[in-house]
Formats: structure tokens, sequence, C-alpha cells
């Protein structure tokens, strides 16, 4: 039934960008400046997956927990390594993307390097990968696998956020921090500490993406790049500094791309799906244009956006 | 004769020449910018590509119109038709050197009006958003003019003719190739110098430093951006028309955004916001690219060497916001001494 299909692309799609668009949340919030490296964490969590995969024969959704902690770790090496140390320099923000330029480049070279050297070394493709995973019967029903895992991953996260950001005192302190890094300061919390624990969920939550990418989508080491302009779509549409955007633009540029698409190549206009990514940048671009700070900025009270002047 | 794995010495500085004189003149479009005007302009690489290609999908089809002789299909046929209009070319130096110019010029004026498009956005956005916006808009000219054949022949790419066919072949026509592009590179650097100099250069500074200053003082921040994305794109297209013409072949798929993270590089090695800077870094760029180039022949690893390339790209700019920051030309207060008294003073 192709209107299931239809949906279940969808809806896969659109759980995956919620979760790396909360992902740049969560590095925005911090520095304040968008983090071009923020693509690569889906490549890397992607090729823990699939390493474990080919090497010890492991379902791939066995390992995102492994992908959280590993591309959650790099993304907090490069903020106590990198940034940490220049914004503290006074680096101005054009400078701050340039160095998140510099810093992409180099996780990427690392994998493609990587991946090079694994395809020669065990004679296996690494670049372009896909590992289907078939489908699931519940209730009489087929889900498709990567489907049920991107709702599953989704609703863990969202749900364990939202306690731990309003019942624990980690969570109040980095809400502190992240509404007003002065005010947070006088109040004892560190600072430091809170941006490093958002930069490792940055990465990881990203990072945890791939292994269902790896499932649904071709993957290779330049995937970031491919998922970036939706990334940075779904975040600036929803609004780029609150949780409860990311949400909102994930869905609301995933379903736009993929049954948009759907219907712009139906007959009677019939565009070729290659340009399907169009969908996200006039998205993107009409946002900056009605309502810069995005949908969520619309629903005060709700989210936990800092008070800009 | 080989040395360090070059089997035509020549042939290898003619490589570089060319490739030097594209990134300069990449980097002095960056450097104004950037370096002067403070305009993030992360989709430097759109600039590029669209004067890139405007050449490669103009050339052949002009040169059709103008020799009489049928082109086809463009996708299927470029290859070939490429070959015929570089014989027709042969005999026809006039007609070359014209269409070159021509091709040069009008892919500047392309290039230089989406830079005014471009910004545009700038008028409501801030820095952050700005950047994301020209970064993205970048990709989206790669991705669709990739995908759209008839512009630039797709995947496969476009072939431009050889415009120096008339010349003749082997070093003698390379040298006039070079002596060609050299123009252009020293007219871009000579327009640089003077615009940076002029009251304007000093409003682009003052745009970068304060634009609320700037605004108190009647200057209209949208008209700075505006003419100085316009220069700037004009520039970047030049290069793009230049390198289509040196390379004989345009394809959109290279147009990445790797690219302009590269310039941004040249910049920060050479000096931002000095005029001699982009020259210095472009060189340093190549100089270290073609090292790791040729290191595939001494070293034996399982893998591509070209991928290292870019890691190092990266550190070595990482390494210059840390240890460096105004890189090898720092920037210095410009001096205009129309009379003796002043420079005195200036000492």
């Amino acid at each position: 039934m192709p209107l299931a299909n239809l949906l279940t692309n969808a809806f896969t799609y659109s759980n995956m960008l919620v979760l790396m668009a909360l992902g740049l949340t969560f590095s925005y919030i911090t520095l304040k400046v968008p983090n071009f490296a923020q693509g690569d964490f889906i490549a890397v969590g992607a090729y823990v997956a699939y390493t474990s995969y080919v090497l010890w024969d492991i379902h791939p959704y066995l390992t995102i927990p492994l992908s959280f902690h590993v591309s959650g770790a790099i993304s907090l090496l490069m903020f106590l390594f990198v940034f940490s140390p220049l914004s503290k320099r006074g680096f101005k923000l054009t400078e701050l993307m340039i160095a998140y330029f510099a810093a992409e480049m180099i996780i990427r070279s690392a994998l493609l390097i990587y991946t090079d050297y694994m395809q020669s070394s065990l004679s296996k493709y690494f670049s372009n990968i896909l590992i289907p995973v078939g489908q699931v019967e519940i209730g009489g029903y087929e889900i498709s696998s990567p489907l049920l895992a991107s709702f599953i991953l989704l609703l863990t996260i969202l749900v364990s956020f939202l306690i731990i950001l309003k019942y624990t005192k980690l969570g109040i302190a980095l809400r502190a921090v992240i509404q007003n890094p002065e005010l947070g300061r006088v109040y004892g919390v560190n600072v430091e500490k809170m941006y490093a624990i958002s930069w490792f969920l940055a990465g990881g939550i990203t990072g945890m993406t791939g292994p269902v990418i790896l499932t649904f989508f071709p993957t290779d080491p330049n995937i970031g790049w491919t998922f970036l302009i939706r990334i940075f779509a779904a975040s600036i549409v929803g609004g780029i500094d609150s949780m409860l955007g990311a949400v909102i633009g994930g869905y609301f540029v995933g379903m736009s791309e993929v049954l948009g698409i759907y219907v712009l190549s139906q007959p009677p206009i019939g565009l070729q799906p290659v340009y399907r990514v169009v969908i996200p940048f006039v998205l993107m671009i009409a946002a900056l244009l009605i309502m810069p700070r995005g949908i969520a900025s619309k629903l005060e009270g709700i989210s936990f956006r800092r008070e800009r002047k | 004769m080989s040395i360090l794995g070059i089997a035509d010495p020549l042939r290898f500085i003619f490589d570089i020449g060319g490739f030097f004189i594209i990134y300069s003149m990449l980097s002095i479009s960056m450097n104004l910018d950037y370096g002067f005007a403070g305009i993030p302009n992360l989709g430097k690489v759109m600039y590029f590509a669209v004067g890139a290609i405007v050449t490669g999908s103009l050339s052949l089809r002009i040169i059709s119109e103008i020799s009489g002789i049928p082109l086809g299909d463009f996708v299927t046929q470029n290859i070939s038709y490429s070959i015929t209009a570089g014989n027709w070319l042969s005999h026809h130096p006039i007609e070359a050197v014209g269409i070159s110019l021509s091709l040069i010029g009008l892919s500047s004026l392309i290039s230089g009006f989406v830079g005014i498009l471009s910004s545009l956005p700038a008028i409501r956005l801030k820095e952050t958003y700005l950047a994301i916006t020209l970064l993205v808009s970048g990709e989206l000219v790669r991705v669709i003019s990739s995908y759209y054949a008839p512009l630039v022949g797709g995947t496969v790419g476009a072939h431009v003719p050889d415009f120096f066919s008339w010349v003749g072949v082997g070093r003698i026509h390379d040298l006039f190739l070079l002596a060609y592009l050299a123009a252009f590179m020293v007219a871009s650097y000579i327009a640089s110098r003077l615009l940076v100099m002029s009251p304007f250069g000093r409003i682009m500074r003052a745009h970068r430093d304060n634009e609320e200053a700037l605004m108190s003082l009647g200057k209209d921040p949208v008209y700075v951006r505006g003419s100085t994305l316009f220069v700037s794109s004009a520039i970047a297209g030049a290069a793009g028309s230049l390198y289509a013409i040196y390379s004989g072949n345009v394809n959109a798929g290279d147009f990445v955004p790797d690219k302009t993270f590269i310039l941004s590089l040249i910049i920060v090695i050479g000096g931002m916001a000095n005029v001699n800077g982009p020259l210095v870094g472009s060189l340093i760029y190549i100089v270290i690219d073609r090292v790791v180039r040729q290191a595939k022949f001494f070293l034996n690893v399982p893998f591509d060497v070209n991928y290292l390339s870019i890691g190092i790209m990266g550190v070595i700019l990482l390494l210059f916001f840390f240890f460096r920051p105004k890189g090898i030309l720092p920037e210095k207060p410009i001096v205009i001494a129309r009379n003796k008294k002043l420079k005195n003073v200036s000492e």
C-alpha cells in the first residue's frame, strides 16, 4: 500500500530530524553559534553501529547506547579543547563558525580515512551502506522496524528530558544556565560544567540517530552535509534555541519534505524526486523572513528560551 | 626527468600557477567580504560556481551560434563538440579572445547580481543566520545544477573549448593561458587595493567594526553590504569563469562548501583585512596541498591521501586560531599619504 509506505517514510524521517534538531539546539544554546559538525555525528553514530555489525554481527539498534556515548564524547572533546578556549579568548561568532567548520573537516577526514582503511583491510563495503532490518508484527499489523525504533528512541529521549529538566537539580541548573548564565553563576552553578554536559548531549542525541539512519537511508561519511541543510531548516523553522521548537520544526520540515515531494512528483507537476532538498530550503528562507525566531517563539511560556535583546 | 614524483616540472609549475591565480582571486573576494566589511560570507563557493556554470553552459552554445556549426544535444554532444569548437577557434583568434572576454565579463556580472540578491536577506538577518543562509544557498546551487543536466551537463559535467588553440600547442600555449589568467588576477588585486584605500574602503571597515556608529554618520549599512557583495562576487564570478576556461571542464558537483572553508583558511593564514594576505595565504595553501598530494608517492598507506589533506587543513586552521589569530601579515592601519606632511605625521 503506497500510502502506508509514504507515511512510514515521513514519520521515520521526521522523528530522526527532531532528534538531530534537538542535538543542534543543545550545542546552540551554549555559545549561540550553530555547529556545522552536527551532521557528522550522524555518520559517527552510523559507523559505530556498522563496525559492530560487520565485526561482531551485532544488530544496529543494540549499538544505539554506544553510538550515543562515542559521538557525545567527540562532541565533548571538541568543546573542551577547541571551542571553550576559543570563546574565552574572545573569538567572535563568525570566527567560531569557521572553527566549527574546521572541526567538521577533521571529523569527516578521520571518518573517510577510517572507512577507506576498513574497506581495504576487511574487503567489505564501508561506503553507501544500508542494513535492511525488515518489519515487525504488532497486533496483526506489519510495522517497519526503523519507524518503530525511531518512535521509541524519540519518546525515550523526550520523556527522560522532561523528567530530568523538570525534577532534577541538574536539569534545573541546566535550564538556569541556558536562560541566564550570569545569574546561574551567581547562584553557584558551574556554568562551564553545564555547557560541557550540554555539548555531550548535543553530540550524543545526534549520534543516536546514526544506527537508525543506517537501516533507513544509504549512509556514507559525507552524510553529515546531506542532513545539515535539513537540520538547520528544522531548527530555524521551529526556533533554534528551544527544545519544543526542535520537535515542531523537525516534524514540520520532515513531513513537508516527504509528503511535499510526493505531491510535486505526481503527474500535474512531475518534478524529479532529487529536488526534494529545495523544500527544507524554501521553508527555512520563509521562516527567516517571516519569523526568524521560529514557531516556538510564538508559543510563549512553554519553551525554555533565553530572553535576548 | 623526475623530481619528487613530478614527471614534468614545467607542467607542475603551470598547474600550481593556475590554481594559485584562481585561489588568489577567490580569497581576495573573501577578504573584501569577511576581512574588510565583516560580512560572514560562508557561501563564497556559490559565486565561484555561478561564474563557472555561466561559462560552462554558454561557451559552446555561443560558439555554435557564431561559427554556424550545429551543436545538437548539449548534454550528450558537449565533449565531442568542445574539440570541434577548439579546432574552429584555432583559425579564429579574434573570435576566441572576444568570446572568452565576453564570457568572463558576463559571468562576473551575473555573479555580481547574485551577490546583490544575497545581500537582501542580510537586511533583516543577524550574523549567524546570514551565514547559514549563504552556506545553504551555496549547497542549493550545487545540488540543483548537478541534477539539472541541460545547464552544465549534470553529474557528468560540461566541457569548455580551448580558447588558446590558435597560439599553438605545448609550452607556449600554457604560457599564454597562464598570462591571460594572471592579467585578471593582477587586475582584481589592484581593484581590491584601490577599493580598500578609497573612502568606501573606510566605510567597509566601519561597517565591520561598528554598524551603529556607521548608521549614526548617515551611512546605510544595507547599501554597504550590497555594494561590497557586488564587487566581491564579481571577482569570484570572474575566477569561476577563468577556472572553467583553464580546466576545460565544469562539474557542478565540485563546488562543495569545503572550498569556502579553504578560502577562510587562506585569509586566516595570510592575514585578515590585509590586501597582501590572500596572495601569501594562497601560496602557502597550495604548497601544503601539493606536498600532501605528492606524499602519496612516498607513503604507502591503505587510504586515499586526499582525505588526509582535508583533516590537515582543519588542524592548520585551528593552530592558526590558537597561536597566530592575526595571520602571517596582520592588518595594518592604511595610510593614504597625499602629501609629505601627512606622511611625516604618520611616521
